[in-house]
């Protein structure tokens, strides 16, 4: 009896050892570390009726798109204005200035047109080559190609009909109030500085369905599209993360439900036999704090998500989007620095741990004060080779 | 007299299966009887899913019946490992069960208190959620950030229909957002810098949706469960106001 006593205890210890054995896990991907322009920030603050200096702030990012070779990401900056940032180079990321504005959105997959919403002449389409070519200019020269004036809303999504070719492309622009879309054939010009455009008519997509459905992304290959579908009669929620599939004639099916209320969501390229991932941010407790964003994946094929970053060392996360190659990048700032996090494809997987629950493997690391230990212990910020 | 015991019993328990209709059942947890236990101390109600937090691992948020006190429940597919965070303004405290239901808690500092002892910002807590809940017979609360643009623009019709309606109009930042931003936002689309921080744990804890602007319905000191979110034309957001009151006089 006494040895059964014994070796239970030395079982149960060895348990113990290797569950203390672990060690806190570091987050996955790689942190780049982005020095933002600075400058007077926007508009002006008032002491008693009088006009406060301007001071001179870090831009921060609000939202990003990822090029599909990782090479490129657009960050929309809080001073209203876009920067592209090559980070083909991540050991030293380069800022180029764009007359881009906020909510900047390329044309998915190809990148060869990047749209920017309330510019002068309304929503303007600028050539992703034409804005980095100019990179070592000071000021931002790059003309539109083309323009609309009356489809021209922010929270807008592009992407290319099966059909779409480099000497035509054919796209749909959807939208965010009540998913107006319309359709566009742009044709290279021989002077290159211009382009054919044949804008289509305004149509209204998913009125089949007849509910409300707003924060449309168009999938990859433009078959599908990302809804937050809001107040549901049928649903006892008032906000749940959808993905339909677009019919023909504009009509949309309900394929997945994500089950919760998500940021826009983020679509990888289509994969043969798969219906692939998606990522988005959603709100969580956190072992080390209460309601954080943290970057998660829903994986389509499984019907299940899990987080990828790491809500107990970054601050702030937002904004994951897909490389061609399945490589995931979002926004991130660890120990008050904004940079980008680029995480490869196979570091895109559920924690695993000898607890039941994967975060309790780092809870023990952040026990003493939740607060102070918010911070990620980095390489300091490189000099960025900005263009300004 | 057994048979009077075996209705009550048998009641209670289609009660607390009726408290767990949307969409979260605790029948076949092993340690449902110590769970159960547990959350009747806050009491609980009107569960929502979350996004899975790892693979295997549900998770559900719901409000206690104690204003200020939130659950969230989040279990392993086989039912056998349970955790229930339950947080308020003050504190974040974690209760596990294993396997065999032993039950373990710790207790946490809550972020949101140090967030409020921080006087150089201006903070909207549950304290001041109550007082308007008194003070207003309805209202509308109006969650902004500066990082998302509509919620910026559109803050005018949204005060603009309060003010028709017969709404108080209750404007509260994004509690990640700087002042400078929030300053700057006000400036340029021309309204009132006057907006609160969000340090409520009533109005943080409603949705996972990390969305802006969120508006929440108010009506006879009752708060509506889920946001309107986002904006829209002003007769989708007469509709989705009336849908709000409906629910929260049902709940009379």
């Amino acid at each position: 009896m006494k040895l059964i006593v014994l070796a239970l205890i030395v079982l149960n210890s060895q348990i113990s050892l290797a569950n203390t054995a672990e060690v806190c896990p570091e987050p996955a991907g790689q942190f780049i570390p982005i020095e933002f322009p600075k400058g007077p920030s926007r508009g002006r603050s008032y002491i008693n009726g009088v006009a406060q200096p301007q001071p001179i702030v870090e831009m921060e990012p609000q939202y990003i798109r990822v090029h599909p070779s990782g090479n490129y990401v657009i960050a929309s900056l809080d001073n209203g204005t876009a920067v592209v940032i090559d980070i083909s180079d991540k050991n030293l990321p380069k800022l180029i200035k764009t007359p881009l504005k906020n909510e900047a959105a390329p044309l998915e997959p190809s990148w060869d047109l990047i749209s920017s919403p309330y510019d002068k002449k309304g929503m303007e389409y600028y050539s992703f080559k034409d804005l980095i070519s100019d990179e070592e200019k000071k000021e931002p020269t790059p003309k539109s190609k083309f323009s609309d004036y009356r489809h021209n809303q922010y929270y807008q999504s592009l992407s290319e009909y099966p059909d779409s070719k480099p000497d035509n492309r054919r796209f749909r622009v959807v939208l965010f109030t009540t998913l107006i879309s319309r359709d566009y054939e742009v044709r290279p010009l021989p002077d290159k500085s211009k382009v054919l455009v044949n804008k289509g008519k305004l149509e209204y997509l998913c009125e089949n369905v007849n509910k409300n459905f707003f924060t449309p992304i168009l999938s990859k290959d433009g078959k599908e599209m990302g809804v937050t579908l809001t107040d549901d009669v049928d649903s006892f929620q008032s906000a749940e993360t959808v993905i339909v599939k677009i019919g023909q004639n504009g009509s949309c099916d309900i394929t997945d439900k994500i089950g919760t209320g998500t940021s826009k969501l983020a679509f990888t390229y289509p994969e043969q036999g798969k219906k692939g991932l998606v990522a988005f941010t959603s709100k969580q407790n956190a072992e080390n704090g209460d309601d954080k964003d943290v970057v998660q994946i829903y994986d389509r094929d499984k019907k299940t998500s899990y987080n990828i970053s790491a809500p107990w060392q970054e601050t702030t996360v937002g904004y994951p989007g897909f490389t061609q190659s399945g490589d995931l990048i979002y926004v991130a700032k660890r120990n008050g620095t904004n940079g980008l996090v680029y995480v490869k494809k196979d570091e895109l997987k559920p924690k695993t741990s000898t607890f039941p629950f994967p975060e309790d493997a780092y809870a023990r690391c952040f026990k003493k004060d939740a607060k102070k230990n918010q911070g990620y212990e980095s390489n300091p910020a490189p000099k960025t080779d900005a263009a300004y | 007299m057994r048979f009077i015991l075996k209705i009550v019993s048998v009641t209670a328990l289609l009660c607390s299966l009726n408290i767990f209709a949307d969409d979260l059942s605790l029948d076949n947890f092993p340690c449902k009887k110590s769970i159960l236990e547990e959350l009747n101390k806050f009491g609980f109600q009107n569960w929502r899913p979350i996004a899975d937090p790892s693979m295997g691992v549900k998770a559900y948020r719901g409000p206690s019946n104690q204003f200020g006190v939130w659950n969230e429940l989040r279990f392993t597919e086989d039912k056998k490992n349970v955790k229930l965070y339950r947080i308020n303004t003050e504190k974040f405290e974690i209760t596990r069960w294993d396997p065999s239901c032993k039950k373990t808690s710790e207790e946490k500092v809550s972020i949101l208190k140090d967030n409020l002892q921080d006087k150089k910002e201006n903070w909207f807590s549950d304290k001041d959620l109550m007082k308007a809940l008194k003070k207003h017979k309805k209202g509308i609360v109006y969650i902004w950030s500066p990082s998302m643009v509509y919620s910026m623009r559109e803050y005018h019709i949204f005060k603009n229909f309060s003010k028709k309606n017969g709404f108080v109009f209750i404007p509260i930042l994004d509690e990640k957002a700087s002042k400078q931003n929030a300053m700057n936002a006000a400036d340029q689309y021309k309204f009132d810098q006057g907006s609160r921080k969000l340090a409520s744990v009533e109005l943080m804890q409603r949705t996972s949706s990390t969305h802006f602007p969120k508006t929440y319905v108010f009506s006879n000191q009752k708060i509506s469960r889920d946001p309107i979110l986002g904006v829209m034309p002003e007769k989708t957001m007469s509709e989705l106001v009336q849908k709000k009151l409906a629910i929260l006089e049902q709940q009379k």
